[in-house]
């Protein structure tokens, strides 16, 4: 069973379409990085699925049910860390986790206390007097309590700096290992991504490019490097200049003249180009 | 539920508290003055009519405006609690709060009346009702106007004004629309009835403002209020400043620019010879004409001295209430022109006070009031006097005498004449109308002979012939007083206090043989204390137990910021002998007394012992 499934989601803000007939499939258990652009649609498609709001067409199944309106039984499955949380600033890390674990029938007290403790959140100090990266530790903590079987992270070290970043994502690797759980987080940090995610989807102007593993992508798109022009026939899309998407098999198979070579791409130059490319990806 | 409830509680319940703590100042303080109100139950009345609003408003600050302006309401959403129970349970708390607050002042109300008022469940039940409704009326107002985010001050301040407009040009005043209907004075003396058709309707209000709020907050998951409750960007700010200050500028204007039918007299003589004239018929028709005539005369005279652009119409209207040196000012709120009221027939009928009077009406009228301010009143008071006796010397040598009497008057007070120049109303007020406008009539026929002629033209066109526009503008850019007097060449304010103190010396030695033969006796007010805890108001003319010549005893209750007394507010007794006005007042009550004393050869009444003063 697929833990997420959106198919041909849009959705509008006013006169603006953020999701245009965006598909995705998020399977159980799995670690997947959600790729794009600011604006892309990343949060827009996140908060879908935590009904925070509603498709204008389109379907979209979470955990197995199909959403429409989000019952408060479902969400109570679901884990969701923000980018900038907005907890009350009056309430301790403690009060947090005494409200926020009254609405969930899974809350795991001793485990929250675990969570703080792994995160180095401290129990007594108020939300107004942490920092950034330490809220957002806490919503972590939070989202990962009750036990949740889904983990969805809208870009969850946006604000952090470069080792905070990295404890935050050594810390989300140990818990999904221990815990099992599907965690779907939404970043523009390609290395980011590379070092978390088993399957990435890249999305760009609210429609998926592409979706499936790193290394089915490395293969996938490839430079192809020549001193002419080389158009190198079917089955072959050209993403942005000389930066060429195709089955794996076809790149192995293909005949390619003297003079040309192929050469792999960094995830990043990967992301690139499908970010500044038209071109949909088959 | 239960946790987003305890949530409420642990986040505002010192503003709770403290909120709790002045509701119970606020009745504490209304049952204790519950005995100079009539009766305790409109204590409950006035603690419902101004703190059930008050209490609404902060609540739903509170509960609503905080949750969206801090951006928590995002928190609460990404939990498993549905966006209409968290507003239903932020509403219902509200109203949980509000009704028991109330409940709590309206059984400590009857506790406290209980012996006193007729307290049957009947009435107690109708007194629920009431206050419950309004309530509920308010709370759903103050919540979902809470929920218009940055928008809510603008959202008050239209609903302010569409209702003092609505107030003022409606067929019903706002205090007897149905929600304000209910916790007016009849909770506490409708016993009986219930107002069934204002509680109605004032349910069916707030269950309508309680559907928009639900609508408001669920429509379009919650994005729509998200978006209001952001704050201003400074181009938002400034366009609803300008906005807000364009609208008050039309107001004015458009208030200003909106014509006034001419008040139309149907009994009347005219005069057209100047500026319209109208006299009201009393006595024979000849003295109705011989007094219009006499005054279209005075007003084109006037109109050509301070070369007047406008001249509204003059109406005379008789009066055989008043005494024949006392005039009075009609309002005139749906008519244009000026009214003036006099006793024509009266043996003792003022005509040269009368046309002076008319004629500085005249000129309030055209001066929009500019010209009654206090700095400059008594050149107004003053050149009507001047321009009436110019050719009567008669009238003159009376009003000199008139003048030097109410100037040794003057002298015997605390701040002597020099108060003439800048506390003129504080002076027209003890000397009584006569007395005053002679003394103006001398300090401006002084003034007059002191400058020439020319320059008091220019400063009498200056202060008193410019028709100011009637909106922000009078204000904003108007030179004052002593401006004029710099720009016309006269003295200086400080230089006039000093000469008028110099020319009442002189006067009061010239006269002084007929001025000591005008009887000054003294007057005097006292409270004592009657049983309970109010005071009865005690006068005296001259020695005690002794019958003197007939006086009126002129009095009024002021309050806090009462300026000029009108005339007309002022309550009268016509006595011979000490005595005591016929009403009590309570401890802390300011008064405002006099005695006014008709005098022969003054030929007008004089007022003795005036003065604003605290009972106690």
């Amino acid at each position: 069973m697929n833990a997420v499934e959106l198919d041909s989601v849009v959705h509008r803000y006013g006169k603006v379409k953020a999701l245009d007939g965006l598909s995705l499939t998020v399977r159980q258990g799995e670690m997947f990085g959600f790729l794009g652009r600011n604006g892309a649609g990343k949060t827009t498609t996140l908060k879908m699925l935590m009904g925070l709001l509603r498709p204008d067409s389109g379907h979209i199944s979470v955990l197995g049910c199909t959403v429409k309106r989000m019952p408060a039984g479902l969400k109570q499955r679901i884990g969701y860390v923000c980018q900038e949380p907005n907890f009350y600033q009056w309430m301790t890390a403690e009060q947090l986790g005494a409200f926020v674990g009254s609405f969930y029938p899974t809350w795991d007290a001793p485990e929250f206390q675990r969570l703080l403790r792994m995160l180095d959140v401290p129990r007594d100090r108020r939300a107004s007097e942490m920092s950034g990266g330490t809220r957002t530790k806490l919503g972590l903590a939070l989202a990962l309590a009750p036990r949740p079987e889904l983990l969805l992270l809208d870009e969850p070290t946006a604000g952090l700096d470069p080792v905070a970043r990295r404890e935050f994502n050594d810390q989300l690797q140990v818990l999904q290992r221990e815990q099992g759980t599907t965690v779907m987080f939404s970043s523009h940090l390609v290395g980011e991504v590379e070092q978390l995610a088993q399957r990435v989807g890249i999305v760009q102007s609210g429609a998926c490019r592409f979706e499936g593993e790193v290394g089915a992508l490395r293969t996938r798109v490839r430079r192809i490097v020549a001193d002419a022009g080389v158009e190198p026939g079917e089955g072959f899309t050209r993403l942005r200049g000389d930066i060429w998407q195709a089955e794996p098999a076809l790149w192995e198979q293909n005949a390619w003249p003297p003079g040309v070579a192929v050469e792999p791409l960094s995830l990043e130059d990967i992301f690139l180009a499908f970010a500044r490319t038209d071109s949909v990806a088959a | 539920m239960r946790a987003l409830l305890y949530k409420e509680w642990r986040e505002h319940r010192w503003v709770l508290l403290a909120l709790l703590v002045l509701l119970a100042l606020a009745q504490t303080v209304a049952l204790l003055g519950a005995d100079k109100m009539g009766s305790p139950m409109i204590a409950y009345q006035q603690v419902v009519a101004l703190m059930a609003p008050l209490t609404a408003l902060v609540l739903a600050n509170r509960l609503v405006v905080r949750e969206y302006m801090g951006r928590t309401q995002l928190f609460l959403e990404t939990l498993p609690v549905s966006r209409s129970q968290v507003l239903a349970g932020k509403w219902l708390l509200g109203i949980a709060v509000l009704l028991l607050a109330m409940a709590a002042c309206l059984g400590a109300t009857l506790f406290f009346a209980r012996g006193q008022v007729l307290l049957t469940p009947h009435y107690v039940g109708l007194v629920a009702i009431r206050s419950a409704s309004f309530v509920f009326f308010c709370h759903a107002l103050v919540f979902l106007v809470g929920l218009t985010g940055r928008y809510r001050y603008i959202i008050w301040a239209l609903l302010l004004l569409c209702t003092i407009m609505a107030d003022k040009t409606g067929q019903a005043a706002a205090v007897n629309w149905p929600p304000f209907y209910l916790v007016q004075q009849s909770m506490v003396y409708e016993k009986l009835a219930l107002p069934l058709r204002e509680v109605l309707i004032t349910s069916g209000i707030a269950a309508a403002l309680v559907a928009a709020t639900f609508a408001l907050a669920l429509s379009a998951e919650g994005s729509l209020v998200v978006a209001l409750s952001r704050r201003m960007r400074p181009r938002e700010k400034s366009a609803v400043t300008i906005g807000f200050l364009a609208l008050a500028m039309a107001g004015t204007v458009i208030e200003a620019r909106k014509p006034k039918p001419p008040f139309e007299l149907a009994r009347a003589v005219r005069s057209t010879a100047g500026p319209p004239v109208a006299v009201g018929m009393a006595g024979s028709g000849d003295a109705a004409q011989a007094l219009a005539d006499a005054l279209s005369s005075d007003l084109a005279r006037m109109q050509a001295f301070l070369a007047l652009r406008e001249a509204p119409a003059l109406t005379a209207l008789p009066d055989d209430a008043l005494d024949g040196d006392a005039f009075q000012r009609a309002a005139l709120p749906n008519a244009d022109g000026v009214v003036v009221r006099a006793a024509f027939t009266n043996s003792a009928f003022d005509r040269e006070g009368f046309r002076a009077y008319a004629l500085a009406s005249w000129l309030q009228w055209h001066s929009r009031g500019k010209a009654a301010e206090e700095d400059r009143r008594w050149l107004l008071d003053g050149a009507a006097q001047w321009l009436v006796a110019r050719d009567l010397p008669q009238q003159q040598e009376k009003l000199a005498l008139r003048a030097a009497f109410g100037a040794r008057l003057l002298q015997a007070r605390p701040g002597g004449a020099r108060r003439v120049v800048h506390e003129w109303l504080g002076v027209r007020e003890e000397l009584g109308p006569c007395l005053a406008d002679a003394l103006a009539w001398r300090m401006v026929a002084w003034l007059a002979q002191d400058m020439g002629q020319a320059r008091f033209q220019a400063l009498a066109r200056s202060v008193l012939g410019e028709r100011p526009p009637d909106d922000a503008r009078a204000s904003l850019f108007a030179p004052d007083f002593p401006e004029l007097l710099a720009h016309s060449g006269a003295p200086d304010q400080a230089t006039l206090a000093r000469r008028f103190h110099d020319l009442f010396g002189a006067e009061d030695t010239r006269l002084a043989p007929a001025l000591d033969r005008i009887a000054m006796p003294q007057a005097s007010f006292s409270a004592q204390r009657m049983a309970g805890k109010t005071f009865e108001v005690h006068y005296r003319l001259g020695p005690a137990n002794e019958e003197a010549a007939p006086f009126a005893v002129l009095y009024v209750a002021l309050g806090p910021w009462d300026g000029e007394i009108r005339p007309e507010a002022l309550a009268r007794v016509d006595s011979t002998r000490a005595g005591v006005l016929p009403a009590s007042f309570a401890r802390g009550t300011r008064l405002f007394t006099a005695v006014e004393r008709r005098d022969a050869m003054l030929g007008c009444s004089a007022r003795l012992a005036a003065q604003r003063w605290e009972v106690k």
